[in-house]
C-alpha cells in the first residue's frame, strides 16, 4: 500500500492529526506521514513536493481558509506560495483547524463543559474558539486534547463539510 | 580508528542495535528517542575498563536502570565491540626457515551479563583475525579466540603455514586469573585484553552544560579537560603554556570568534586560575571569563576538547545548544577537521549542526511501534537520497520529521 503525505501547517493540526484521522487514514494507506511545514522555508516545501513526485508517493497539503472568500481563493494562495503544488493536492479547511476539534468532540462532554453543540462548526475561529475554553483549563491543548477524548468522525463531518471532503477524498470507507 | 561498531542487546531503550562508527558521526533524534542511552552503552563499556564491573553497574544507576525495561527478566543484557588494536609482533619463525609478519584485523570482544539479585558473567569472549604474510606468497588467514568461563580462560588458534603455538603466543602471555564473575576487560594484564582495556578507558564524553562560566572556580583539578569542563581553565592554561600549541589555540579561537585578540589564564580570586579575554574592540584590556557569556565559554573548552584531548573516541553532547547559528557551522566544520585525528560522535537535536553535515555522517535514532529504540542510516534510505536530489538540506528533513 502506498504512503500518503499529509503536509499540515503546525502543531494543533498535528495533534488533531494524529489523534483523529491518522487511525483511519491507515486503513487505507500503507503509512502515513504528518510533516508540518509552516516551520519550513517555502523552497523547502517546494523540493519537498518535487521529492515526492520523483518517488511517485501522493501527498496533500492541509491549509486553513483563513480569511480567504472561498476555497478556490485559499488554493490560489497556496498555489502562490508552493509553485510545486498540484492545486488537486490541496485540502481547504473551514474555517480552521479549531473547527474540526470542535465538530467531532462528544456532545456529552460539550454539554458537561457548558458548551453548545453545533449543527455546523464552519463559522468557528480561532478566537470563537478561545473564547470557548471554559477557565478551569490551564492551557487550549489540555482543552483540545479533552475534545479529541471521544472524538466522532462521522459526527465531524456531519458538522464540516470541509471535514467530510477530506475523508471522503483520502479516508477508506467513509461514505 | 580504534573501534568501529558497538552492539547493544536488551540495554537500557535498546532491545537490540548495532551502530557502526565513522570518524565523524552525527547522532540526532527526537527527546527520549534513545541517543543518550546508546552513548551509555560506550560509557558502561569505558567504566568497566577503569573502575570495573561491579562500579560500572553502580555509576549507571544498577542493573534495574541498565536492562530494558519491558523485556524479560530472564534475558542476558549483552554488548559486543569491533576494533582494531594497536597489535605489533616482530616477525616469527616458521618451520622452513622463513620469517612471517603478523597482520592483525579486526577484533571482537562481547560479553553478556545475566541479570538477577546482581549481575552474572554469561558469556565473555574475544576473537581477533589476522593475516599471515611470507615473502613471495599470499597472505594466510588466520585467528585467535579467547574465551572466559567461570573464571577458567580458553586460547583457540588458528595458525596457518604450520606456525607454533608456543612462537605466536608464548605460555607466559596466557597465565591471567580471573574471578568466575569478572570481565577479561577488567584485567590489565591479560593478553591481547590489555590493550581493549587500554582503548576503551580513553573514551570521553563531554557534555558542559549551562553556566559554565559559573562553575570556573576550581584551584586544583586534572590538567587534563573534565567531561563537564569544570576545570577549563586549569586545563586551557596547559594549552597556552606551550608557545606552538598556544598559537594553534588562539588560531582556532578566532576562527570561530574574530572578535578575540588574546586569551590568557592567570591568577583569579582566591588564586584559582581564571581565564581572560582581550577583545579586538579593546585591545590590551583582558575581561575574566565570568564577564563572559557561557556560549563562548564553552567554545574554550570545545576547543581543548577537539584539539588538545587526544582520546580513543570522544563523545560529545549538544555542543552547539548554546551557538549562534553561524558559529555552528564553523564547529562542525572543526569537528570534521578534528575527526581526522580523533574519532567524534556528536549527539544533537540541533538542525543547524545537520545543515552543514553530509547524510553519511548521520545515523538517526528513533523508537519503534514497542518504544524500542533502532538506529538507521538516512543516507541508505531512498526517500531521503529523493529529497536530497532534490536539494532538500538535511535541517529542513530533521525539522520536518522525514529522518
Amino acid at each position: 500500500m502506498a504512503r500518503l503525505n499529509v503536509l499540515v501547517e503546525g502543531s494543533d493540526d498535528v495533534r488533531f492529526f494524529e489523534h483523529a484521522l491518522v487511525p483511519r487514514l491507515s486503513e487505507r494507506w500503507g503509512e502515513v506521514r504528518l510533516i508540518p511545514y509552516a516551520c519550513l522555508r517555502r523552497t523547502a516545501v517546494d523540493r519537498l513536493l518535487l521529492g515526492f513526485a520523483r518517488l511517485g508517493e501522493p501527498y496533500v497539503i492541509v491549509a486553513d481558509i483563513d480569511n480567504e472568500p472561498s476555497i478556490r481563493a485559499k488554493k490560489r494562495v497556496i498555489l502562490g506560495r508552493f509553485e510545486e503544488a498540484d492545486p488537486a493536492t490541496i485540502a481547504v479547511v473551514v474555517i480552521e483547524i479549531e473547527s474540526w476539534y470542535l465538530a467531532g468532540a462528544d456532545d456529552g462532554f460539550l454539554k458537561q463543559a457548558g458548551l453548545p453543540t453545533y449543527s455546523s462548526t464552519e463559522e468557528i475561529t480561532k478566537e470563537a474558539f478561545n473564547s470557548l475554553i471554559p477557565r478551569s483549563y490551564l492551557s487550549r491543548v489540555g482543552f483540545m486534547l479533552d475534545l479529541l477524548d471521544g472524538y466522532s468522525l462521522e459526527r465531524g463531518a456531519g458538522r464540516n463539510r470541509s471535514l467530510a471532503f477530506f475523508l471522503r477524498r483520502y479516508a477508506a470507507d467513509h461514505k | 580508528m580504534a573501534i568501529t561498531s558497538l552492539t547493544l542487546r536488551n540495554f537500557r531503550s535498546f532491545r537490540e542495535a548495532e551502530l557502526r562508527l565513522r570518524p565523524f558521526l552525527l547522532l540526532v533524534g527526537r527527546n527520549a528517542a534513545g541517543k543518550s542511552n546508546l552513548v551509555h552503552g560506550f560509557l558502561f563499556l569505558r567504566d568497566i575498563a577503569r573502575s570495573g564491573l561491579e562500579n560500572a553497574i553502580s555509576l549507571q544507576g544498577g542493573l534495574a536502570y541498565l536492562q530494558n525495561a519491558a523485556l524479560t527478566c530472564g534475558r542476558d543484557l549483552g554488548i559486543e565491540i569491533e576494533l582494531t588494536l594497536p597489535i605489533r609482533m616482530p616477525p616469527l619463525p616458521l618451520p622452513d626457515g622463513r620469517r612471517a609478519e603478523i597482520v592483525p584485523g579486526p577484533c571482537t570482544y562481547a560479553f553478556a551479563l545475566g541479570c538477577n539479585e546482581r549481575a552474572e558473567v554469561h558469556a565473555d569472549r574475544f576473537a581477533m583475525r589476522f593475516s599471515v604474510a611470507v615473502e613471495g606468497e599470499d597472505p594466510a588467514p588466520g585467528s585467535m579466540e579467547l574465551v572466559h568461563e567461570g573464571g577458567r580462560l580458553r586460547y583457540a588458534l588458528d595458525l596457518p603455514l604450520g606456525l607454533d603455538e608456543a612462537t605466536f603466543l608464548p605460555p607466559a602471555l596466557r597465565e591471567a586469573r580471573l574471578g568466575p564473575n569478572a570481565l577479561m576487560l577488567e584485567s590489565p594484564t591479560l593478553y591481547p585484553m590489555g590493550l581493549v582495556r587500554r582503548a576503551l578507558a580513553l573514551i570521553s564524553c563531554y557534555e558542559f552544560g549551562p553556566r559554565l562560566t559559573r562553575r570556573l572556580d576550581l584551584r586544583t583539578g586534572a590538567a587534563e579537560l573534565a567531561e563537564d569542563g569544570s576545570n577549563a581553565a586549569i586545563a586551557l592554561g596547559r594549552v597556552l603554556a606551550h608557545p606552538p600549541e598556544r598559537e594553534q589555540y588562539l588560531a582556532l579561537a578566532r576562527d570561530l570568534l574574530p572578535f578575540i585578540e588574546d586569551i590568557v589564564v592567570g591568577d583569579g580570586p582566591g588564586g584559582a586560575p581564571e581565564i581572560r579575554v582581550a577583545e579586538t574592540y579593546a585591545p590590551g584590556r583582558y575581561l575574566p571569563a565570568e564577564t563572559l557569556s557561557s556560549g563562548t565559554v564553552e567554545l574554550f573548552a570545545l576547543l581543548v576538547a577537539l584539539f588538545f584531548s587526544p582520546r580513543e573516541l570522544a563523545i560529545f553532547e549538544e555542543p552547539a545548544a548554546r551557538l549562534h547559528p553561524f558559529a555552528v557551522g564553523r564547529l562542525v566544520g572543526l569537528m570534521r577537521e578534528a575527526s581526522k585525528v580523533q574519532p567524534l560522535v556528536v549527539s544533537t537535536q540541533h538542525p543547524a549542526v545537520l545543515r552543514h553535515a553530509p547524510v553519511e555522517d548521520v545515523c538517526l535514532v528513533s523508537r519503534d511501534a514497542d518504544g524500542f529504540s533502532v538506529l538507521s542510516r538516512p543516507a541508505d534510505r531512498t526517500d531521503v537520497q529523493a529529497f536530497l536530489e532534490e536539494k532538500v538540506g538535511l535541517d529542513d528533513l530533521f525539522l520536518a520529521g522525514l529522518l
